[in-house]
């Protein structure tokens, strides 16, 4: 009996992995989001004179399979590509490559049980100017139901680590690798259906840990950093620093369905960020643009 | 043999006689249902219920299918006994529930078409949906007359059959702002053919979970 369970496991996982069992272990699933990203301090700089803002054309593609594991859980494993073209700061430009495995699990029946959802995603990220190139590693775990026909809430932890492949060093007393940084983030959000095709969303989110941000020469700013390195990116003369801090995130979006898998969507977030000797930021963000789901 | 051809003509006619007055007597009931927008309303259920006695049901088989993630169609009215299969059309599993008190059953994640099909033997509203797919949401009437339909596209539906007396006329929508009863109204049906009635309801908008994409929001997946 256990001989044949196994078989047939088995042969159900590799009917899966062959693509020849499709209607009983997977469906294709396809996001592609593309619009226009503004932030007002790309380079997170505490310095008024070191702020500069810039506009970048974002596509994402994610593509993969589906399946779900009984009836209440889902997994997904898909494989992600996306870039950044900048308007000014080529050197920001980048490709990211990666692949994400998420666990969805609802704790009960109908569209008002809550869930939980357990994800994780691996990237190579490959920047025009290759101070910034190297991996990035997301675990998260979020939870989530409806409140009525209305309103969707949402929480999660997320801790998120980005390692460089270079590291230039410019101090004798400071690492170069100003780029490996980590960090867990809070957050929370919640999701209004205004009208049968308006949804607004607004959210909150905290996190702490690294920031890498990027400045000219500054004693202060240096003191406090953990780490230093060359940033071209940002001009000749700037220098990332990784720094601790802990970074408030507001977040208002508007999202309007086009059909039953395309929408058009736009929102505004402001980045504060506070680190020790006062060295603190702002960043603001808008997005605007096309997301479609198959 | 002149003899048994006459007799023969003699019977069909009396044959023929005997069946007009049931013909005549069955009317129908035209209806149109359209917004308060005046816009036509579909998948509006439309019963006319006769007063008096409770007539004769007969039920039968059904079908609510799953297709591109949807319950097709998105209202089926059926009378009350009526047995519903729920074919998974798509290559993909979905799991079909309903909380609803008139009908509560399960049946968990499947390809295919369930064996068994599910019985709806009470009257009332039965709102079905997928475990998986939360804007997956359709609904079975179950109506405890045979007089019984949904509107098409243009907001029209015909009763037929109905046996000539008084009825009373009830329009109900997923969406529909009040009751079904605030909704119905008296009508005569004659022997000699049709009634026509137009309601205009008011309905409310329409907020399942949303289908279409949200950024940060990744659905059911």
């Amino acid at each position: 009996m256990r001989t044949s369970l196994k078989t047939a496991a088995v042969a159900l996982v590799a009917a899966c992995l062959l693509g020849h069992a499709p209607a009983v272990c997977a469906e294709w699933l396809l996001d592609a989001e593309t619009g226009l990203v503004y932030e007002s301090n790309v380079g997170l700089s505490p310095l008024r004179r070191d702020v500069k803002g810039d506009v970048a054309a974002a596509t994402s593609v994610s593509a993969g399979l589906g399946t779900h594991l009984d009836d209440h859980t889902s997994a997904s494993l898909t494989a992600d590509v996306g870039g950044q073209k900048y308007a000014d700061l080529d050197g920001l430009d980048h490709v990211a490559v990666g692949l994400t495995g998420a666990i969805r699990r609802k704790l009960g029946l109908g569209a008002a049980a809550p869930w939980v959802r357990v994800s994780g995603t691996g990237a190579r990220l490959d920047y025009e100017d290759d101070v910034r190139t190297g991996w990035r590693y997301r675990f998260a775990v979020d939870v989530g139901g409806r409140l009525g026909e209305r309103w969707a809430v949402r929480g999660g932890w997320a801790f998120e680590e980005r390692s460089a492949d270079h590291a230039r060093v410019v101090s004798s007393r400071l690492p170069g690798d100003a780029f490996d940084v980590q960090g867990h983030t809070f957050s929370a959000r919640a999701d209004v259906v205004a009208t049968e095709r308006v949804s607004v969303f607004g959210g909150y989110a905290v996190r702490t840990g690294d920031v890498v941000a990027s400045t000219r020469r500054d004693p202060g700013i240096f003191v406090a950093s953990t780490a230093l390195t060359r940033d071209p990116a940002l001009g000749p003369d700037f220098v990332a620093y990784r720094i601790e801090a802990v970074v408030h995130a507001l977040t208002l979006g508007l999202s309007v369905a086009v059909t039953d898998r395309l929408s058009v969507n736009a929102s505004y977030e402001r980045l504060q960020g506070f680190a020790k000797r006062g060295i603190d930021y702002g960043n603001d963000v808008v997005r605007a643009g096309l997301l479609f789901v198959y | 043999m002149r003899v048994t051809i006459v007799r023969l003509l003699a019977a069909v006619a009396l044959g023929a006689l005997a069946l007009v007055p049931a013909w005549a007597e069955a009317g129908e009931l035209r209806a149109l249902v359209r917004d308060q927008q005046g816009a036509p309303v579909a998948d509006a259920v439309v019963v006319a219920v006769p007063r008096g006695a409770a007539p004769a049901l007969r039920p039968g088989r059904e079908t609510v299918d799953q297709i591109d993630k949807e319950f097709v169609p998105h209202v089926k009215a059926v009378v009350a006994g009526t047995a519903v299969f729920f074919p998974n059309k798509d290559n993909i599993r979905h799991h079909v529930y309903s909380f609803s008190p008139v009908k509560t059953f399960e049946l968990p994640l499947y390809v295919g078409t369930p064996a068994k099909p599910v019985v709806f033997d009470r009257a009332g509203v039965v709102t079905i949906g997928c475990n998986i797919h939360d804007w997956m949401i359709g609904h079975i009437y179950v109506a405890d007359t045979p007089h019984v339909g949904t509107t098409d596209k243009e907001g029209k539906v015909t009763l037929d059959g109905l046996p000539a007396g008084a009825y009373t006329a009830r329009v109900w929508h997923p969406r529909l702002e009040g009751t079904e009863q605030a909704a119905s109204r008296p009508l005569v049906v004659d022997a000699s053919g049709a009634v026509a009635v137009t309601w205009q309801v008011t309905l409310r908008p329409e907020l399942r979970p949303r289908r279409a994409p949200v950024p940060g929001a990744r659905g059911y997946r």
